[in-house]
């Protein structure tokens, strides 16, 4: 039962973080190259999630998600698949919430990159994308770490957006965060502790990990 | 620096250095240059050019003098003299042209100059630098 | 040939700023473009290598049109053919001097790479990064990674102001020589007299966002077509008064030399300024 929650645990923060590692990059270009007057629009929604209560974001994903909506029934429909009260529910409602964190770092790392290098890899006859990939994203190492660790990590601490759109179900949607709440709400205080000590240490590890590696990347770059 | 408006009257060349002869108000100046006509466009006979020198290649001689082997003679009225602890600065004029030399203090006293005074203005062949103005 | 008759204008805070740059450039040669900061000499060169586009007119490269507003067409910056040096150099900080190269290149050529280092004194330092660098040899770096897809067109943006003056006379034998062996058309920017004179046949003098003149190096001054034999642009270090004439200390190259003046001519200068000091062939006296 422990075992079982913490791996899903980690496993919805590994999905998560990986979709929003491969849609957060693009994104994140775009922002930081875009001369878009919709630019802060799209900067707004992005960031949403850092200012809303989980349960808001929680909420309005049930009600979009759910059965009786458009896209719950159309997916119900074609794929089988339920949205809500089911993994793939809490995978979509982390992307969500999580968006934040990964475009954030990535995109204040493309733009602080000068813009004289883009310009140089332009000159030398590359495409955009081959400058994205052997210029910018090599050069924001750092940036692209923090996004990612943040992303796995605000994953692994969420609780509103899970419930809410999750549920509370055992070796489904029932996640760390929220069995801690449980176990405490059935004064099961040893569990309780015995997964509050787990995401703690594990947490201080994975962030003591890329400070570390951070230090060795910014010497690199520098 | 002075500088006097000219026209070229004659060039002789001979591997790679030339004579050139400018007419300056009545007098026929003389210039040597390391150009030729082949290797500087405005070296033309009847093109206007102006000459240079320095104000400290301008020696000044009395009127009474003997032969010399300075071509470039000018003569000159003495404008104003201005005296310096070791140098001299003689104005010239000669026509509606000023001139500016430098001498030492010592020859201006030997030489007792005075405003008013006509004197020869020599400057060497050279000294004189050619400016090609538009 | 380049020929080029292009025009951009902008806002810069509540002053309208209006560029038309309208000029030829010879094939292979060397041009240095020079004016006071902000009179546009950067956008000049941004605007030939596409990294800016103008609003209207046309840049035509040996009959090849690179942009023509009226054609619509505007080639990208990696369809242009041109070498770009930046001011701050832009290495690759990901990539060890010989990998910035190789990126550079189009098709593979490790030999003519080794050709490029070798002729930039930098053949010991290909593997370091450009963090290991000093700033002259990082300029060098960027020098020759924008030759080595051999462009057509070599652009140099200020590519001199950051060094100081020992470095400064290696990378302008660099230039020099890559001149000498690839003979590709070149611009550069700068603001140094001597600099022109020691590298430049060509001089554009760009001055509110125009070419106002343009001609030899002897340009710059205006009774520039002295015959004196014996000149060179040199930097007024001082003006002193001695007796009834004036000594001015002058930097000449990195030498210091002084020549004496009249209060008229001294009158017209000021301590900075770069004047042409000239004098004959036959006055000098030799020493060995």
């Amino acid at each position: 039962m422990f075992l079982e929650t913490m791996l899903l645990t980690f496993k919805v923060a590994l999905h998560t973080t990986c979709i929003l590692f491969i849609i957060g990059i693009p994104i994140a270009f775009w922002l930081s190259t875009t001369k878009s007057k919709f630019k802060p629009i799209f900067e707004t929604i992005i960031s949403m999630p850092l200012v809303l209560p989980p349960s808001v974001i929680g909420f309005y994903l049930l009600i979009f998600l759910g059965p009786s909506s458009f896209t719950g029934s159309f997916f119900e429909d074609w794929f089988d698949m339920r949205l809500v009260f089911s993994y793939e529910g809490i995978i979509i409602g982390s992307t969500i919430f999580s968006f934040p964190f990964m475009v954030h770092p990535i995109q204040s790392g493309l733009q602080s990159l000068p813009k004289s290098l883009t310009e140089a890899s332009y000159t030398l006859g590359k495409s955009k994308l081959q400058t994205l990939f052997y210029i910018q994203l090599p050069n924001i190492r750092a940036s692209l770490l923090v996004g990612v660790v943040l992303t796995f990590a605000h994953t692994v601490g969420e609780f509103g957006v899970v419930l809410m759109i999750g549920g509370n179900i055992p070796g489904v949607t029932r996640l760390a965060s929220i069995a801690i709440y449980d176990e405490v709400e059935a004064l099961n205080y040893d569990l309780a502790n015995q997964y509050a000590l787990t995401l703690f240490v594990i947490c201080f590890i994975i962030l003591l990990v890329v400070y570390m590696m951070n230090r060795k990347f910014s010497g690199v770059l520098k | 620096m002075n500088k006097i408006k000219g026209v070229i009257k004659k060039i002789t060349s001979h591997q790679g250095i030339s004579l050139v002869n400018i007419q300056i108000l009545d007098t026929l100046f003389g210039t040597v240059l390391l150009d030729t006509p082949k290797s500087c466009n405005y070296l033309k006979i009847g093109k206007s050019i102006t000459v240079a020198f320095k104000e400290t290649e301008v020696v000044i001689a009395l009127l009474n003098m003997g032969g010399i082997s300075m071509t470039n003679q000018l003569k000159c009225k003495i404008k104003s003299i201005q005296n310096g602890k070791i140098l001299s600065k003689i104005e010239l004029t000669c026509k509606e042209t000023i001139l500016t030399s430098f001498i030492t203090l010592n020859s201006s006293k030997r030489l007792n100059l005075k405003v008013n005074d006509n004197v020869m203005a020599l400057i060497k062949a050279n000294e004189i630098s050619l400016i090609e103005e538009d | 040939m380049i020929e080029i008759d292009i025009q951009k204008s902008f806002k810069n805070k509540n002053e309208q700023i209006n560029f038309h740059f309208k000029t030829t450039i010879e094939n292979n040669s060397i041009n240095a473009i020079f004016g006071q900061s902000g009179s546009g000499k950067t956008t000049f060169l941004r605007l030939l290598s596409g990294l800016e586009t103008p609003d209207i007119g046309y840049i035509k490269v040996n009959d090849k049109i690179w942009f023509d507003s009226k054609k619509k067409i505007n080639l990208v910056p990696q369809k242009r053919d041109v070498g770009f040096v930046f001011q701050d150099y832009a290495l690759f900080p990901n990539m060890s001097v010989i990998k910035n190269l190789r990126f550079a290149q189009q098709e593979k050529n490790e030999n003519f790479l080794q050709e490029l280092l070798e002729i930039v004194d930098l053949k010991e330092l290909q593997n370091k990064f450009p963090n290991a660098l000093s700033g002259g040899e990082k300029q060098r770096v960027a020098l020759i990674r924008a030759v080595a897809r051999r462009p057509k067109l070599f652009l140099l943006d200020e590519a001199f102001s950051a060094l100081d003056y020992s470095m400064r006379q290696q990378l302008q034998d660099s230039i020099d020589k890559i001149h000498k062996s690839f003979k590709m058309t070149t611009l550069f920017i700068s603001h140094d007299i001597s600099e022109v004179y020691r590298l430049s046949s060509h001089i554009k003098i760009v001055k509110n966002g125009k070419i106002v003149k343009e001609g030899t190096p002897d340009i710059l001054f205006d009774n520039s077509k002295i015959s004196g034999k014996f000149k060179f642009s040199a930097k007024i270090l001082k003006i002193k008064k001695a007796d009834i004439v004036y000594i001015i200390t002058l930097l000449i190259g990195n030498n210091l030399t002084k020549v004496v003046a009249t209060k008229e001519e001294v009158n017209k200068l000021n301590t900075g300024d770069t004047i042409l000091v000239a004098t004959k062939a036959f006055n000098p006296i030799i020493i060995i």
